[in-house]
Parts: structure tokens; sequence; C-alpha cells
């Protein structure tokens, strides 16, 4: 009987559920956490754990996986044996995602995520490693909190310090280098830096596609349509198709939006709406409501009055007959919810970055 | 005369960033050399439309003290000595890793990286070749690893054409072998149309005399059948159930998609095996078809499609999404002619592939129209088809995950309700289409605490006897997320109906988490469910028409009634396998020992 329930867990561990990242992986690695704690097997509970942390990370599900990393961080500290089935090294790998995501909720305040990262810091050179991974997390969360001076200290720091392993993949590091670029407006010193993913020489799970995506915009502003187009064609099937890739998702709406492909546009936001606008991790909701807000602004002021459209039954703006939408009430309730998040960050945050996001999107919006 | 020269690049580098970064083994040596080969004697068809292409492989097995060679001897162009030294430029300039894929573009720069890639086998690689382009002398260049080469004219005559001798490096001995190279060759080449012949001793066999179905004719439909279904079984090591011919203008592919004989899990990646114009580029290539066609295996030749650097999978580009929605509409095509011509083997086909053909339907009207009442579906009340339900039943009931069904599962059945479980991907998605398609069918969306909700209530004089039950177990379950109901329900054996639902797990799996762990962690977690957490994301629902309840609502002593709330509610977790936190763990032991403890008080009043 005992080994019924190793059985079942382990078949959930082995049967793949952790490298897919899908919404249905992550309630099956839930259901395999739910089965060990009723065992109260806490070393099987710990593997389960740490591939929830994995899936639910990459399936855009932060919260989950912050829940579950919390958890096995505070029984490794209390049980060291557990570093037999969830070595120390992976678990601080898998902590600079949770680092990451942190700064997508806006109630999580600053002074956490600082806290956060001094803690991080700590473990990261009690275990003797390189303060590289945890330098890009600080340039990346002060960034991402639109704090440019911030950004570049840690950047500074990141460029000189050593590579031991644990930073980075080359290719997350390319996007760490392309995103940072791109903040401070160099397009061409980004562009050269991207030449190995623009190339295809170098990726990862989440790269080329998410620093293709935050080229979108200013390849556009810089009248690079061309090469914009084409990064957006390279990248769109993995964008529709992946849970993960949420804001991504947005970036693309937002940028055939201003390029008047509307078609592709609508196709992509019915693919992505339902799981964008239930997610929890506010950042990336925010921007795929950015691009929904573009999209339907754009499709309203060229004349397209409504639109029928294929999303699920918790899509929150109510429909007439037959699933026809306004796109004017569609465009209004996007720019509100927008507003509504862009106020908690700037709370949060402390200056008004995410509103000029808002209102650089507004000017677009009106541009030809 | 011979010359000493010295590349000008580090050439163990260059073979570290070939072996480690860019190929996926040492092995795709055999694939650089023939696709030197290819584009030597497309070259020479070039300028002598005669020509005749031809490619041969020799492994000459070594003697005690010494290590297999390899000649590997083609028929093509050849090379002149200028282009010699070019080749060994272009492998410098291929060092920058962004130039590999441009250089490989050019028939020269191929000929170089994919001539470097042998030294990921062989410790020194000779090349004999002669231009078929000018009438020179053959030219011998003998390279190293450590970056020295010789290049000399040859007095000997031969024919125009190029022959690399390949030494085995001793770890790599594996490469060199009869049977490894014999299924090397065959495994990237067997659809190349040159001949390759392999030879080693006095025995020569032919690599690629099997010809593909698709490029047979065939009289009778049965015969082109068991040929295509044979090919499968022969290429991709199993039996297939069925076979569906693909042919897209769209980047240019010819083939076949095999029909898997067991379910797929939609999730599952495709592993389709595909030639570029003849070259074996991965039998692992993902993104070919669209994400719903999980249940074919493909084996297919494209001509237009563009390689990667390594050669081994394609770029994400326009012609491949035109190329995958060529094939997908291909596939779906043949479903629906199946539908009209054999309709048994198309419900054999749904019986096995649901889950593929749920996804094709959710993305595709027609598909939906046709396929929908096909599908097998579960119900409280047994398996069935979606059209075998609504020929029974006029309100379609269904609870969106698997999870709510089981919960819901046993209680619904004792209440004769046909409840479909549509926790499978995409089956919302396609009720909801059949809602669209039907505005006349009623639907219900139920979960466990709307099935509660469809319980029968009580009358009032019953809930005035129940109020002191339902009030004290509010306070009770407070605490715990969890409010308070009672209803009337099938079986009476049931005491409660403990209901929850995705969220109200990932929050009690919050608060647990929160209860181990320190201030830092324990307050991120608040701000991130805070917002979002309900007051009570659980319900217990007591059943009046269980005697115990009964009793209890009778119970005067209110602090037996509180303790037996507790039990029951922490039996429903259990029986719910809902794992306990540390405050419900304390409650069952003191529950239970304060139940012994009373129930040994009342023994002792009777041994009194």
């Amino acid at each position: 009987m005992s080994n019924d329930y190793r059985n079942q867990v382990n078949s959930i561990l082995n049967g793949g559920a952790g490298y897919v990242y899908t919404p249905g992986a992550v309630a099956a690695l839930e259901k395999a956490v739910r089965i060990s704690d009723l065992h109260q097997d806490l070393e099987l509970a710990a593997r389960a754990r740490f591939a929830l942390v994995d899936c639910a990370t990459h399936s855009g599900q932060a919260d989950k996986a912050l829940v579950a990393f919390t958890w096995l961080l505070a029984q490794i500290d209390r049980n060291p044996h557990l570093t037999k089935s969830v070595p120390m090294d992976s678990l601080l790998w898998s902590c600079k995602w949770i680092a990451l995501d942190i700064v997508q909720f806006p109630h999580v305040s600053k002074e956490q995520i600082l806290n956060l990262l001094e803690e991080m810091s700590r473990r990261y050179d009690a275990q003797g490693l390189s303060p590289r991974a945890v330098l890009c997390l600080y340039s990346e969360a002060w960034q991402d909190m639109g704090y440019p001076d911030e950004a570049k200290r840690f950047f500074n720091r990141w460029q000189t310090s050593p590579s031991d392993g644990s930073e980075d993949c080359e290719a997350c590091e390319i996007d760490f280098q392309v995103r940072h670029s791109l903040f401070y407006g160099d397009l061409e010193q980004a562009l050269h830096l991207a030449r190995p993913l623009l190339e295809s020489q170098l990726g990862c799970f989440s790269v080329p596609e998410q620093t293709f995506c935050v080229f979108l915009l200013p390849l556009l502003r810089a009248g690079e349509l061309e090469t914009a187009q084409s990064l957006e064609s390279r990248t769109h099937h993995r964008v529709a198709t992946m849970n993960k890739f949420i804001g991504e998702a947005g970036q693309h709406i937002q940028f055939l939006a201003l390029t008047d492909q509307f078609t592709r546009a609508v196709s992509l936001f019915e693919k992505k709406a339902d799981q964008a606008l239930s997610s929890t991790t506010q950042l990336n909701r925010w921007k795929f409501l950015l691009g929904a807000r573009a999209l339907w602004q754009r499709m309203a002021d060229s004349g397209h009055r409504i639109t029928r459209l294929r999303v699920g039954d918790s899509f929150p703006i109510p429909c007439g007959k037959y699933r026809v939408y306004k796109t004017a009430t569609m465009a209004q309730w996007f720019l509100n919810e927008a507003q509504r998040i862009a106020n908690q960050f700037d709370a949060r945050n402390g200056n008004n970055f995410f509103n000029q996001q808002l209102d650089e999107n507004e000017v677009l919006i009106r541009q030809n | 005369m011979s010359q000493q020269h010295k590349f000008q690049i580090n050439l163990r580098g260059m073979i570290d960033l070939l072996s480690h970064h860019l190929y996926s083994g040492p092995h795709v040596f055999v694939r650089e050399l023939l696709q030197n080969g290819i584009d030597a004697i497309r070259a020479r068809e070039q300028i002598e439309p005669s020509c005749q292409g031809r490619i041969d492989i020799q492994l000459i097995s070594g003697s005690d003290d010494t290590l297999p060679t390899l000649v590997f001897e083609d028929n093509g162009v050849g090379l002149t000595e200028e282009e010699v030294h070019r080749f060994l430029a272009t492998i410098g300039e291929s060092s920058k890793r962004d130039t590999l894929a441009e250089q490989r573009t050019q028939f020269i720069g191929q000929f170089g990286i994919g001539l470097l890639s042998c030294f990921m086998v062989a410790d020194e690689i000779v090349v004999v070749t002669r231009s078929a382009r000018e009438d020179g002398p053959a030219i011998e260049w003998r390279g190293k690893p450590d970056g020295t080469y010789e290049v000399r004219p040859l007095s000997q005559e031969i024919t125009p054409g190029t022959r690399i001798y390949l030494r085995a490096r001793p770890e790599m001995f594996d490469y060199f072998t009869k049977d490894r190279l014999h299924q090397l060759l065959e495994h990237f080449g067997d659809l190349l149309p040159i001949p390759i012949h392999f030879t080693v001793g006095d025995h020569t066999s032919h690599i690629n005399n099997r010809v593909p179905p698709w490029e047979q004719a065939y009289a009778l439909p049965d015969e082109e059948r068991q040929a295509y279904l044979s090919y499968g079984k022969e290429i991709l090591g199993q039996e297939f159930f069925d076979y569906i011919p693909l042919h897209s203008e769209e980047g240019g592919v010819i083939g076949a998609a095999f029909i898997l004989p067991h379910p797929t899990s939609p999730n599952a990646r495709g592993q389709h095996r595909v030639y570029l114009k003849g070259m074996l580029l991965s039998d692992k290539v993902e993104e070919l078809l669209p994400r719903w066609a999980v249940f074919v295996r493909c084996i297919v030749n494209t001509d237009k499609l563009r390689p990667v650097a390594s050669r081994e999978g394609f770029y994400e580009n326009e012609e491949l999404e035109a190329t995958r929605e060529a094939l997908g509409k291909a596939l779906r095509d043949w479903l629906l002619q199946l539908a009209k011509t054999a309709p048994d083997r198309l419900e054999r086909l749904i019986s096995v592939h649901h889950l593929a053909i749920r996804g094709l339907a959710a993305h595709d009207a027609e598909c939906f129209r046709v396929f929908v009442d096909l599908l097998p579906i579960e119900t409280t009340l047994g398996h069935m088809t979606l059209g075998t339900y609504r020929s029974k039943y006029d309100v379609l009931r269904y609870t969106p995950t698997l999870d709510v069904f089981r919960q819901i599962a046993q209680v619904a059945a004792s209440q004769n309700l046909c409840i479909i479980n549509a926790g499978y991907v995409y089956d919302e998605e396609l009720l909801r289409m059949l809602g669209e398609l039907n505005p006349e069918l009623k639907m219900e969306r139920l979960d466990a605490a709307s099935l509660a909700q469809q319980l029968e209530d009580l009358t009032i004089d019953e809930r005035e006897k129940a109020f002191e039950l339902l009030r004290i177990a509010d306070v009770v379950l407070q605490p715990f997320h969890c409010s308070s109901d009672i209803k009337k329900f099938a079986p009476n054996t049931l005491p409660t109906l403990y209901t929850t639902n995705a969220e109200g797990d990932f929050f009690r799996q919050a608060e647990n988490t929160k209860d181990v762990t320190d201030s830092i962690w324990s307050g991120i977690i608040d701000a991130v469910t805070t917002e979002i957490a309900p007051q009570s994301y659980a319900q217990l629902c007591f059943n009046y028409d269980n005697p115990l309840v009964r009793r209890l609502i009778n119970l005067g002593d209110r602090q037996l009634l509180k303790r037996t709330v507790e039990m029951l509610y922490v039996q429903a977790l259990l029986l719910g396998h809902h794992p306990l936190s540390v405050r419900e763990m304390s409650l069952l032991n003191e529950g239970l020992l304060g139940l012994i403890e009373a129930a040994l008080d009342q023994g002792g009043k009777m041994d009194e």
C-alpha cells in the first residue's frame, strides 16, 4: 500500500508532467504534491515541489512557483538531508526565476523585493558562488521598477563579476544585455548584442522569443519595419502556443495593432486572452492589456465597430448575441484595467514609470 | 613541391564550438561529408549535364597497432589549388559563429565547415582532389587539428572528384566500425538521389536503394497501403494504424503522416523525420505540424525550408508557418474525407485519438460539426459518446475539471444526474462551440459548490432546528477559510460533502506554507495572495438525511458539538485526499483524544 502513492507520484514526475509547461502539467504536479503531503513523505514532497517550481514558472503561474519554492527552502533549511533529492545549487538556480517573477506582483513592496535579493546574495555567498546571477537580478528588478541609475549600477558590477556556472545561460545573459541596452534606448547596440540570437546560434527555453518581442516596438519606432516583421513572424508560433508567453503575446498584439495587421492580432488575442486575463502575474498581464488596448482602439478608430470573438466564459467584458463585442467598449475596458494596474505598480515603485508607458502607448495608437 | 602552412585560426576552439555547441554529436561528420559530396556532384552536373554522380565510401580496417581509415570519394566538381586555399580562409571566417549559417549557403563555405567537422573524429585529414573546371594537376591537402597543413600538387593522373581520408582518433574508434558506419550512412542518406556505395574488404553494399512509397506507382489501393505502412514500420520502428499521404507546394514537402496506434498526450511534441533535399535533417523535428496533430509521426522530404546552422532543425519563419498550415489542412481534409468514405475507420481512429481530434475540432468549425457527436465522454453515469448524451438529455451539464468531477460523481450518480467530465483539454471550448451552434441547447457548468446548490433544501422548520449546528460550524471552520451549509442528499451514509476548487486548493497550500516559513517569505506570499484570496474558499455541507447529522442537530452539549464538527471537517479533508496542515493535524489529535476521553467518561459512569 505504502508504495502505491510513491508509484503514483513518481509516475506524475516521470511522466514528463514537469517537462511540458501547461496548466494541465501544473495541476498534475500539484496533485503529486498533495499526495506526498498526505503521506507526509518529505523527500517525495520536495521532489514534487521542485518539479512544480519549474513547471509553474514556465507556464506563467509564478504564484504557484513561489509557494512551492518557499516550502522547499524552509524544509531544506530544517532538513539538510533533503539536498540529496534537491541539490542546493539547483534550488538556487530556480530561486532566480522566483526573484525575477516577484517584481511582477505590485502588492509585493520594494522593500520585500530587496530583502529577498539580499537573502539570495547571502545564500549564494554561503555556497561560495559568484554574485553574478544576483547582480543580474538586482539590475533587472530596478529596471522593471523604472530606476535607470540603480539598474546601471548593478549592470556595471555584473559586467566585472566572474562566471562560475551559477549564472544564467549564455542566451539568457545576452537577453539581459539586450534588454538593458533597449531600456536606455540604444537600439543599435542591442541589435549588435543580439546577433547570436538573430542568427539562431544560441537559444534556450525563453530566448530568443522574449528577446525578439522586446525589439518589436523599438524597431517600429525606428522605422525598421521589415526587421520587426521578420522577428514577429519568427516568434509568433511559439508565443501563440506556449503558456509562458503572456506579456510577449501582448507585445505581439501591440505591434500587429500598430501596423494594422488586425486579423493576425485578433487571432492571437483569442488564443491568449483567457489565460492572460486570469493570470495573477500582473506585469505580464499588464503587457497584454497594453497590446489589447492598442488593438481595440485602433480597430475602433479605423471603423471596425464590432467583432466576434471566441473567448471563454470568464472573459470579463459582456457581449451581445452571437458573441458580438463592441470594439470601443473593449478599448475602454482595457484602458481602464491597464490604468488600474499601472497605478498599483507606480504606487509600489514610487514613480510614474508605468503610467508613462501607458501614455506612450496612447500616443502610438493615435499615430498613423 | 610541398608547402607547410599554419591555420590562421584557433582550430581547437572551432572544433569545440562545432562539437559542443552546434552539433548534437560527432556522428554528424558522416552527414557533412555526404553533403559535401552531393554539393560537388550537383556543381559538376551544372557544367556536365550528362555526368552520373556517385559516392563511394570505403572502410579500411587497421591492423593491431594502426587505427582504421575511412575513404570518402565523390566524382563531383573537385577543387582547384586556389579553392583549397580559399576554403581554409572560409573556416577562419566561420569561426565567428554568426557567419556560420551564411558560409554554409556557398559551395566552398560548406565544404570547409563540413570538412572541419571531421576533426571531431579524426586526427588527420587528407584531401586529394582534382577540379573538373580547370585542367590543372590533382592537389593533396593534409591537415592536423593542431593547425598545421600541407598542400602539394600530385604528379599522378586522376579523374576529377574528391577523395577524403580520415584516420580515426583512438577514442573515436566506435565511429569507424562497419556496423556503425553503415547505420549512419543509411540514417542520413537513404533518400539521397545519388547512389551511395559502402565497401568493407571485398564486400560492397548499395546504401540508398530503397524507393520511398510516394515515389512509386501502384496498380491497386491495397498495394499502396501496404507499401506505405511497411515503409513507416521499417523507418520508424513501429506498426501504424493508418497513413495519410502528404504533398504541399508550401515548403516543397512530400511524404506521409503515419497514424499512431496508441493514444498520445495533447502536450506531446511531434517527433518527425524530416529530410532536406534527400538528406536527413533530423528525426526529432517538432514544429512541422499544428499543435493538435499529435496523433501522427511524419516522414517527409522538403526542398524549400531553411535549415539552421547546425542543419538539425529549421528556422521558424513564414515559410515554415505556411508549411505547417498546409500540412495541417492535408490531415484535416483526409479526416473529413474518411468521415464520408469509411466512417467505421474514423470512429475507431477517434476512439484512440479523441484528445487530438478534440484539439482539431476546437480550431475548425467544419471538423467540429462532423466529429463532435463521435467524441467519447466520461459522465457520472458511465462512458458514452457526446452524440448519445445529446440524444438522451436536454440539458448539457458538465464540470470543468477532473477534480471537481470526482468530488461530485458519487453524489450526482446517487441523484441519477448525468454530468460530463469536461476536464480534458479543449472540452470546455468544444461545449461552448456546441452551444453557439445550437442556441436552443441548455448548458450548465457545475462545480462542487453549484452541485451543492442543486441539492434539496431543508424546510424552514428543519433549518431552524439545524441553526445551532451551522452557527457552531461557522465559528469552528472560520480559521480554516471554510464555510458551512446543510442540504438533503443521497447517499445518506455520507454525513458531509466538502467542496473546494483549484483556487481553493492553492490558497490552502499557500496558508500551509506560511506556517512553515520565515517572515520574509510569508510576507511575500501574503502580498501575492491577499488581493485574490476570498474570505472562504471551501465549504462543508452537512447532509440532513444522515443519521449522525440528525443526532448532532439534537445535541445539547456545545463543547461536544464543536469537537464533532472539527472531526467531521478533518474526516472530510482526509476523504477528499487533502493533506492536513499543522493546525488541522493538531485538531485531529486533540479531537480524537477528546472523543476518547468523552467515551471513557461515559463508560466510567456506566461502570459506576
